[in-house]
């Protein structure tokens, strides 16, 4: 097993209800294996996490068409990123700064 | 904004730094866009030419009966795409000096949200180099802004969205 700190921002953590979670996941699991498992913490949890999908041939982090962005240690990525133990990830909406 | 808070050198510092000085603030307290300005302004004969833009809490038309701004960011992953940005920008334009300063926490109509100073040896590269640290924060650095309203006596709020207009900025560069 691998233990995963994950974080939400802005409107998720609102909509969640939740900064921040603590996960085991089965060693080689992928960011698309945590949005599977935390999707059925509830409804809100699923309605974000259901259909997340991460379109691979956008940039990760300007595409529009990605609405949930992902990081992995502060590091922007896609769904298909093995996790190791002791990863941070975030997910948080398009950014709004300036 | 107190400036010894801040990572801002006292003047007679900063010849140590020279000739590149690059700095990030994340500010929970006002900025205090004199004494970054002052910062941005110190030259001994490096700078042919400074830039600064300031970015302010608006109360246009569109956000009518705004009373607040609240704004959150990723510690530590904000800085380093900031670091990154700025690296990119001293090596594109020979900046040699850039400063950027960002609010987070509660902000009012009129605050500034942003302050940006370049300083390089002509205006085209301190001027191009502002605007692509503008497009590029604006689109790549992990800041979220929530408005609050006072409508007809009842609050509101909303979670700004990300604007088409902005990532489209992004091609010019």
């Amino acid at each position: 097993m691998i233990k995963i700190k994950v974080l939400f921002f802005a409107n998720f953590r609102e909509l969640l209800d939740c900064s921040s979670l603590s996960v085991d996941l089965k060693e080689d699991a992928n960011i698309r294996d945590l949005c599977d498992l935390i999707k059925d913490k509830g409804d809100s949890w699923s309605s974000l996490f259901s259909n997340v999908q991460s379109d691979l041939n956008s940039d990760p982090i300007t595409s529009l068409n990605n609405k949930i962005k992902i990081a992995v240690n502060q590091e922007m990525t896609t769904l298909e990123y093995s996790l190791k133990n002791g990863d941070e990830v975030a997910f948080f909406p398009p950014v709004t700064g300036g | 904004m107190k400036l010894h808070s801040f990572r801002l050198l006292p003047v007679d510092k900063m010849e140590a730094h020279l000739p590149i000085n690059k700095q990030i603030i994340i500010s929970t307290e006002a900025l205090d866009i004199v004494a970054l300005n002052q910062n941005i302004q110190f030259n001994q004969g490096e700078s042919g030419a400074s830039v600064i833009f300031t970015g302010n809490v608006r109360v246009s038309k569109e956000e009518q009966g705004l009373t607040s701004m609240t704004l959150e960011h990723y510690p530590g992953m904000t800085e380093s795409l900031l670091d990154s940005m700025l690296n990119q920008a001293i090596e594109r334009w020979q900046l040699n000096r850039v400063l950027v300063a960002h609010r987070v926490g509660e902000l009012a109509p009129g605050d500034p949200i942003v302050f940006v100073g370049t300083c390089g040896l002509h205006r085209k590269q301190a001027f191009e180099a502002a605007e692509f640290i503008m497009d590029y924060l604006k689109n790549k650095a992990t800041f979220w802004k929530k408005e609050h309203y006072l409508l007809n006596e009842s609050k509101q709020e909303r979670w700004i969205e990300s604007k088409q207009s902005d990532l489209d900025a992004l091609k010019r560069w």
